[in-house]
């Protein structure tokens, strides 16, 4: 075991952040999951928080709604992730290759540190069918003629592109980063051997990348869920709801309709799922042994 | 011969290539780019069926959001929130990510995973708690609930990051100034805390960033009182139009900050927001 003993276990300096997690994340968290089990909505008069038990939960096991804005979610995830790793780990090797574009990693740059909502706002105008360039492109092309939120599939396929969009450059920039700091000897040794490049990538780079590409999946599958603002912006979950994440639900039957009792079940759901992906990133990080991980 | 014709092969190949990357670079800036022109021009020009690469700027946008509009309260708002939020988180996170990298800590994992799930869940399974959390003691639609949601998101950031970086600190050294007789608080204050300093310049960066960004937490708990600039965005989205040109003057005033600190701190992004994975 590693570092020094200190007064009352450290507890000393760790006291102010036990006292902001208590008071600002435990226990309204607590009193939130209390909540899930009354009945409470600010636009029913009758629901004023009587107990119901776990009612707000088996309502929500048979709610289409709900597992519909999961199924999207997951589709979500599956899609757009998939993607995203492909472009990403082939632009970080193309990179590798060609050092001297190692600035357009600044360009790329751009789209990620963008604030959601403004990725949102961005796409939303691109793809405007009258006046947006991508949108009167596609046009001409006679796609989407009405723009590409205006119809179901296409608004979803949109939400993918653009976390595609927004998304590919991370992992540009955290797999460049790793391939440029593995070890030079095994690719040295290979390329005396003759090896070509795929052969390299494919027994050199891609297993040494693997602690890395299981840490970035994870950090990636955890965003993506979390996705909200550039949904919010472009589309609020419509037309229908074909694009309304988990995420989205969660804030239309709390903050639309003010089922907070109902409410406080869904978000109870989702901070679940979210914690068994956390699960699962702590474990792979702790096994892979890299990173600032205990 | 054969060789030759290869390296032909090689140089086409290598071409292509680099027209690849050129392309993904233009397309990645492109978008952003037609939001920014969008921003200094006149309505006409805005909606003009034909896109306008070549038109008079004006700066009539920012006027109508942060002049005739609320837009410059918001951007107050927005400055002290995150300025705020960052004090809170280093206040509250530093000692805490020093005693995780130099203490032998009772039950360390499993605060370090309760941390993490403050990071990992998404927004509104932390928003809605303090909503009423916040309801209930009377600060919903203070700068100070503000300043805190965000405190909550940014914290695991700061714990992890600053972690990452004290553990670089050779323990050798408190070793050395402990038997000289300092105190755990002087290592900590007058060593290993200035031997940090470029980690805690970009931890208060990005921790600022997030904050600044951030839309949903503003949006909910500070309601129309302490909106910030994110939040504003809605308001310019009406039944009547989409107010096109403050969006994207408020889009412009919101990213330049954050592309300039991006740019300062771009050598230390990827282990920021890898959460120290990557160094």
């Amino acid at each position: 075991m590693k570092g020094r003993s200190a007064a009352f276990g450290g507890y000393l300096w760790l006291a102010p952040m036990l006292a902001f997690l208590f008071l600002f994340e435990l226990w309204p968290f607590l009193v939130m999951l209390d909540q899930s089990l009354h009945a409470l909505s600010y636009t029913q008069p009758a629901l004023q928080g009587q107990f119901v038990g776990l009612d707000n939960y088996r309502k929500l096991v048979f709610d289409s709604d709900f597992f519909h804005s999961v199924r999207l979610t997951l589709l979500f995830l599956l899609i757009s992730i998939p993607i995203e790793f492909v472009l990403g780990l082939a632009l970080a090797v193309l990179l590798s290759y060609h050092l001297w574009l190692k600035w357009i990693v600044s360009l790329l740059l751009i789209p990620m540190v963008l604030a959601p909502i403004v990725v949102g706002l961005t796409a939303r105008l691109n793809l405007n069918p009258d006046f947006g360039i991508i949108g009167i492109w596609l046009r001409t092309l006679g796609v989407a003629p009405n723009g590409m939120l205006a119809d179901g599939d296409s608004a979803f396929l949109t939400l993918v592109a653009v976390d595609v969009w927004q998304w590919t450059p991370f992992l540009v920039m955290i797999f460049l980063a790793a391939i440029l700091s593995l070890p030079g000897e095994p690719f040295e040794a290979a390329e005396v051997e003759g090896a070509n490049r795929w052969q390299v990538f494919r027994h050199l780079t891609l297993p040494l990348l693997q602690p890395i590409i299981v840490i970035a999946l994870l950090l990636r599958l955890t965003d993506s869920f979390k996705t909200f603002d550039q949904v919010f912006i472009m589309t609020g979950g419509g037309p229908g709801a074909s694009t309304e994440l988990a995420t989205i639900f969660a804030y239309k039957v709390n903050f639309v309709s003010w089922n907070m009792g109902y409410g406080s079940a869904v978000v109870g759901v989702l901070f679940f799922i979210s914690f068994l992906l956390t699960f699962a990133l702590l474990k792979l990080m702790t096994r892979f042994g890299r990173g600032a991980l205990p | 011969m054969r060789s030759r014709r290869r390296s032909l092969a090689r140089t086409a190949v290598s071409g292509l290539e680099v027209a690849f990357l050129l392309t993904v670079a233009l397309l990645s800036i492109v978008p952003f780019a037609w939001l920014v022109m969008t921003a200094f021009k006149e309505r006409v020009d805005i909606l003009s069926p034909r896109p306008k690469l070549l038109f008079t700027p004006t700066w009539s946008n920012f006027h109508e959001a942060f002049v005739v509009g609320r837009f410059d309260d918001f951007l107050m708002n927005s400055v002290m929130v995150a300025s705020g939020s960052v004090v809170i988180c280093m206040l509250v996170g530093l000692p805490a990510a020093y005693a995780f990298s130099r203490f032998r800590v009772v039950g360390e994992k499993h605060l370090f995973f309760y941390v993490l799930t403050t990071r990992m869940a998404p927004g509104i399974a932390l928003v809605l708690p303090l909503y009423m959390f916040f309801q209930t003691i009377g600060l919903l639609g203070t700068v100070w609930a503000v300043m805190i949601s965000h405190t909550t998101f940014n914290l695991a950031l700061v714990i992890y990051l600053m972690r990452n970086f004290f553990d670089e600190v050779p323990q050798a050294l408190d070793e050395a100034a402990l038997t000289e007789g300092a105190s755990e608080w002087q290592v900590f204050w007058r060593i290993v805390l200035p031997l940090t300093r470029p980690g805690m310049a970009v931890t208060t960066v990005l921790a600022f960033l997030f904050s600044w960004n951030e839309f949903l937490f503003a949006l909910m708990i500070g309601g129309s009182n302490v909106q910030t600039l994110p939040a504003g965005f809605p308001g310019l989205v009406t039944p009547l139009g989409t107010y096109w040109g403050q969006l994207a003057a408020v889009s412009v005033v919101v990213s330049l900050p954050v592309l300039l600190m991006v740019w300062f701190i771009q050598r230390h992004l990827a282990r920021g927001l890898s959460f120290g994975a990557v160094k």
